[in-house]
């Protein structure tokens, strides 16, 4: 059962992520950011999904915890990391130099539920031929202003 | 292959279904659009390593809410886009790709570019196999035929569409 976070015993809730074979492990105290789902042709292809639908935590409240040795990054581009593991292939985080202290969850990669709720479909100009938006969340074709906000 | 505690710490399941991923979909094989048969459809990983191609007319696609198949993208559900193994053919970089084969229970043998982390889908896994639609080049022509897994979907994602939902696999295809 997917559970809402996890309590650690000193009141902070945790979140736990996983790749496909168990083999690596994360925790991420706290609470997620605002997350978004990005069309972009860099984030689809990153994935191999429709679109990307991450969320940020701090760095300092992130920890591998199992599983380290698996893990591969793609620097896609300069300073930015997309972290998988490299016996089953999941997809499970990002990093940035450009934003040292943050983290970027692939929000399929968690075990429990985050709590927060995609805010919005971005890039959407750029978003697959044959994916249709139909729902009610706001769309922005590029980046929208003020973006940590929105996502 | 594999760790052991993987099926024991996983909350959901794969889909056992039958022994060709998305086989329902094979119905609707003959409702495939209509394209030249010489124009290849091209799909490529994120770093450009891997790079295949579609002859023929594609199969249909579908979106599988399956927590496997979200984990293996990272994504809300995967998108595949079923194919014929005989229209399907890397350009370059097979040696690039990685092959996992997940232990028992789990069946699906998932391939990924070991330098990009790129989810291909699983080529080479019977006469007909799902292939990630979101790394294709050109529109395939085919359009998503529904969800499935919907019982198993994240619960973070509300489905957007219309297309229709099922709560396992997608149902059996008729006998012929």
């Amino acid at each position: 059962m997917s559970a809402r976070g996890r309590n650690d015993g000193s009141g902070d809730r945790v979140l736990r992520g996983s790749c496909l074979c168990g083999g690596v492990r994360y925790e991420a105290r706290g609470t997620a950011g605002a997350v978004g789902h990005c069309h972009c042709p860099s984030c689809r292809k990153s994935q191999g999904a429709a679109f990307a639908t991450n969320a940020s935590v701090r760095r300092d409240d992130f920890r591998v915890t199992a599983g380290e040795e698996l893990l591969r990054g793609y620097e896609s581009s300069p300073g930015k990391r997309r972290h998988f593991c490299g016996r089953c292939g999941a997809k499970l985080y990002a990093t940035a130099a450009a934003a040292p202290g943050i983290v970027r969850i692939r929000l399929g990669s968690l075990d429990d539920d985050p709590g927060v709720r995609p805010r919005a479909h971005i890039w959407t100009s750029l978003r697959a031929p044959w994916q249709e938006l139909t729902g009610d969340l706001p769309r922005f074709e590029k980046e929208p202003p003020g973006r940590d906000e929105v996502v | 292959m594999g760790c052991p505690h993987a099926f024991a710490h996983e909350p959901s399941r794969e889909p056992p279904g039958a022994p060709v991923r998305f086989r329902a979909m094979i119905r609707l094989d003959s409702e495939r659009v209509s394209m030249p048969e010489t124009v290849p459809i091209r799909g490529s990983c994120h770093c450009g390593g891997v790079a295949f191609e579609i002859r023929g007319k594609p199969g249909p696609m579908g979106h599988c809410h399956c927590t496997r198949c979200r984990k293996a993208c990272g994504g809300a559900f995967w998108t595949a886009l079923l194919v014929r193994a005989a229209d399907f053919r890397y350009v370059r970089g097979r040696e690039l790709v990685e092959r996992y084969v997940p232990d028992p229970p789990y069946r699906h043998v998932r391939c990924f570019c070991r330098r990009c982390g790129c989810f291909l889908g699983e080529p080479d896994s019977g006469e007909r196999f799902p292939i990630s639609a979101a790394i294709l080049d050109d529109d395939p022509g085919s359009r998503p035929q529904g969800h499935e897994w919907v019982a198993d979907g994240a619960p973070w994602y509300e489905i957007e569409d219309d297309l229709p939902r099922f709560e396992r696999g997608f149902p059996a295809a008729p006998a012929t």
